[in-house]
């Protein structure tokens, strides 16, 4: 290695970065060469004015922020996606409860069931009989027919309304986020969706 | 450069793991070595290195799962913060445009370097940038990866592209530059 080489390595000498042999050969070089040793002065005084110690602790203090900043980021960038699935999801109960509605509305205006047709005719000699005893002609009573309204029965609706009532619930909670939330809420977004939408 | 295995441990845990714990230790471990470029980058200006900085990793994490190991990580961070700033100054330049039309002389254009900003605080990291600044990029880069980050030649050469020889020679340039920039004689004939 010539004393060009040997002094590029000057910087590592100081900053005691070299292998042991770069060491030896740069101490030797250093021992016959005045020039080399003035360069070594200089460096050493680079090196005291900046420790390298001192800056890195500088700068760690400095960039200290930059994590939690991040982080804040991060964690700002992941609210948007929960609106988002709050939407999808609102979207969809909605979705369900139109669906739910329509098939409601259409079994209204269907005929009955042959099950109720069956059932209202199995009922109606019952109301005959309870209608002989009065002194109505049993030929002047109306003809047993189920009524078109008739079905769906009381115990239908009630199932009826807690299945809107359900999916009403299921739609507040999706679209709204969980701190807007409460029992009170709820109760009043149900009230006023059913108003609307009557059933 | 292969990955080493910290790092690799670090993008594993990010992609099968704990994503936010891994991202927070990704940025912790970085966030010096990423702010220091974005420094050099933007004449020393804290705020905006940190927004450099913040905006590098959001990026950097971004794609860390896709990230291949072709780089070292740092080499792939160096690109990315250098390319940040590119795109910061870009956008300040552009927003100086605009203020200039609308005469807007109430704001403090913030690439402007404040002195007596936190000067009292930070004074080594202030004054070597202030020396660095006098420098050619090559030599600066060399030195402050070199001595404050403390990179291998090796590192140094994956990042900018130079040879060691080259690397060296820039390192003890850089060195000798700043001691004449601190009053040391320069011998005559040596490089500058």
């Amino acid at each position: 290695m010539n004393t060009d080489q040997l002094r590029l390595l000057l910087p590592d000498y100081v900053a005691g970065t070299l292998s042991e042999q770069e060491r030896a050969l740069v101490e030797a070089a250093l021992a016959q060469s005045p020039e080399l040793r003035s360069e070594l002065e200089d460096i050493a005084v680079v090196f005291a004015a900046f420790p390298a110690k001192q800056l890195r602790q500088e700068l760690d203090w400095r960039a200290r922020t930059i994590s939690a900043a991040v982080s804040q980021h991060l964690g700002a960038a992941a609210v948007p996606r929960r609106v988002w699935w709050r939407l999808a999801a609102g979207a969809m109960a909605a979705g369900a409860l139109a669906v739910w509605a329509m098939v409601g509305l259409q079994k209204h205006d269907q005929p009955p069931l042959p099950s109720a047709v069956a059932l209202n005719q199995k009922v109606a000699p019952v109301q005959q009989t309870a209608t002989t005893d009065t002194h109505a002609p049993a030929s002047s009573l109306p003809q047993a027919q189920p009524h078109p309204k008739s079905y769906p029965d009381a115990a239908v609706q009630r199932h009826d309304s807690v299945m809107a009532r359900l999916t009403l619930d299921a739609l507040a909670m999706a679209t709204f986020p969980d701190d807007a939330i409460d029992s009170q809420f709820v109760e009043h977004f149900v009230e006023v969706f059913s108003d609307a939408s009557t059933y | 450069m292969a990955l080493s295995a910290e790092e690799a441990a670090l993008i594993n845990e990010y992609v099968h793991g704990d994503r936010e714990r891994a991202a927070t230790q990704f940025v912790r471990h970085y966030q010096r070595f990423v702010y220091g470029i974005a420094l050099r980058h933007l004449d020393g200006n804290h705020d905006d290195a940190c927004d450099v900085a913040q905006e590098t990793f959001i990026r950097a994490l971004r794609h860390l799962d896709r990230f291949k190991g072709e780089s070292s990580i740092q080499t792939w961070l160096y690109r990315i913060t250098v390319n940040t700033c590119l795109s910061f100054r870009r956008r300040w330049r552009r927003h100086q445009r605009l203020s200039d039309v609308v005469e807007s002389d109430d704001e403090l254009p913030s690439t402007i370097p404040m002195p007596d900003r936190q000067l009292e605080d930070h004074e080594f990291v202030d004054r070597l940038h202030a020396m660095l600044s006098k420098l050619p990029p090559k030599q600066r880069e060399t030195f402050y990866l070199r001595y404050v980050e403390g990179l291998s030649y090796e590192e140094i050469s994956g990042i900018l592209g130079v040879s060691v020889s080259g690397l060296k020679a820039n390192y003890f340039h850089a060195v000798r530059k700043i001691a004449a920039l601190l009053g040391r004689p320069i011998p005559p004939g040596e490089k500058r």
